[in-house]
């Protein structure tokens, strides 16, 4: 069974136009419900590079945080140890929470993404993925039975008619309590193209649906790589 | 000032000089002292114990030069820490930890406190709730009562809060420009900005209501919101300049 352990969703502005304490005055107004953990003012020298978070906020749990740079929001989610919650949903209210956030701000940003990645368990995973991903002179010369193993693979294809996008899928063996890998990290990386930050320009209604087609189109990728998941791919 | 000396046995030596008891009670009283004790200079607000866990703390009525009993912990790593029968003579004073769970912090050598701590933000309002838990009931002359804990507790929070902010915030824009007891146990706690006067009442049990004035005393706009989150406080604060 696939298990979420982190998800990242980031948006990019042209410029540093983001004032951290706007942005945060922002989620306290809006989100300060869910985010009610204490706030964090990160001191960064004048030349950090403005997509370092300035301000850090958390909700009580502390597994999901925003995170507001100069340059860029983040929202981050982390896998807690007892509980779980739905790709869409988390993915959803980020969309919302970054739409709502940025129109308050009056900003629009030049750059959307979506970072996930996820844990399978699986008994030799290298050569699991060898296997799945490697001719026979492969694996029986210099891939017999790896121990551990990686594959990246990049892609620019077109998510939904508004949305070009960047799709990196990174697998990797993994291991979940030292010892032997016992575990298969997918990470996956959707996001407009970087060349466009300068031109694009994303209002609320545009970043509700690239993050509600990316996360479609994150599993629809995974399905490729995991059809034997069959329908287990988001949870 | 008074110099606090620290070896590496724990041992603490007040040096005195001009510091009265009072204040030496007070500053005691802060966390910041537990911090530097524990050799964490750089970070006062890791210790956030409640406020209450100064109350243990005594002046021995028989001596005005001379605390009976100190009593400091933090929860933090499980670390404990207690001073006991702290004699304060007239210029020298010792206090030797009775106890102390951890030995993973080294102390410094020696530092200056009091008058010249650096210039932490919020570094008033932090000591003035320390003076207004000292209240004791009657403390208006009218049957007042002394700030609760929750209240201290909570006026506490959002001052640490804002104080985490410091890196992103101005001092002016941070500081409240007053924090008043309130007969009921309450505290009232003001920021005033230009023209701008918002009060944050933090009710007996810890509960948060709020009053922003707006505009000149001839002119004045007032708006008001009842039990409101944490958050809400934080963020009329932070947007207080910006109105």
């Amino acid at each position: 069974m696939l298990q979420l352990e982190v998800v990242v969703a980031s948006g990019w502005l042209a410029a540093e136009d983001i004032v951290p304490v706007r942005a945060l005055v922002s989620v306290l107004n809006r989100f300060g419900d869910f985010y009610e953990g204490s706030p964090l003012a990160i001191p960064l020298p004048e030349n950090a590079p403005s997509e370092v978070p300035a301000v850090v906020l958390s909700n009580k749990l502390g597994n999901s945080r925003i995170e507001i740079a100069r340059s860029r929001l983040n929202f981050r989610w982390t896998r807690p140890s007892t509980e779980g919650a739905p790709l869409e949903v988390i993915v959803g209210e980020f969309g919302q929470r970054m739409g709502a956030i940025l129109e308050d701000l009056g900003q629009r940003p030049g750059r959307l993404g979506l970072f996930v990645a996820r844990l399978f368990d699986r008994e030799e995973p290298g050569t699991y993925l060898a296997k799945k991903y490697c001719n026979e002179h492969a694996l029986s010369g210099p891939l017999n039975r790896p121990e551990g193993f990686e594959v990246h693979a990049h892609k620019v294809y077109k998510l939904s008619p508004e949305f070009v996008v960047n799709s990196w899928v990174r697998l990797k063996t993994a291991k979940r309590q030292g010892g032997d890998y016992d575990a298969i990290a997918i990470e996956q990386d959707l996001n407009t193209l970087g060349d466009l930050l300068q031109t694009a320009r994303y209002d609320r209604a545009d970043i509700v649906a690239f993050f509600d087609a990316a996360i479609r189109g994150l599993d629809e990728v995974i399905g490729r790589y995991f059809p034997e998941l069959g329908g287990d791919r988001s949870a | 000032m008074a110099v606090l000396d620290t070896t590496q046995d724990d041992t603490v030596t007040f040096r005195e000089d001009t510091c009265d008891q009072s204040r030496l009670l007070q500053l005691v009283a802060t966390d910041w002292f537990v911090a530097r004790l524990l050799g964490n200079a750089q970070d006062r607000h890791l210790f956030s114990p409640p406020a209450a866990w100064y109350e243990g703390m005594t002046l021995d009525p028989a001596s005005t030069s001379s605390l009976k009993v100190i009593r400091a912990s933090t929860e933090r790593d499980s670390q404990f820490f207690s001073f006991a029968a702290v004699g304060f003579p007239t210029d020298v004073a010792t206090i030797e930890p009775a106890a102390r769970a951890s030995s993973t912090t080294t102390s410094p050598a020696s530092f200056e406190w009091a008058d010249s701590r650096p210039d932490e933000p919020l570094r008033e309002a932090f000591d003035r709730l320390v003076e207004l838990s000292l209240l004791e009931q009657d403390w208006d002359y009218e049957g007042g009562l002394p700030p609760t804990p929750a209240a201290l507790a909570s006026a506490r929070r959002v001052l640490e809060d804002l104080s985490r902010l410091d890196g992103a915030l101005s001092h002016h824009q941070v500081d409240p420009y007053n924090i008043a007891p309130l007969p009921d146990g309450g505290l009232l706690v003001e920021w005033k900005v230009a023209s701008r006067l918002l009060e944050i009442i933090v009710g007996p049990a810890g509960t948060f209501s709020s009053i922003l004035a707006n505009g000149d005393i001839t002119k004045r706009e007032y708006s008001q919101e009842q039990c409101i989150s944490r958050s809400r406080v934080l963020a009329l604060v932070l947007q207080l300049p910006h109105q």
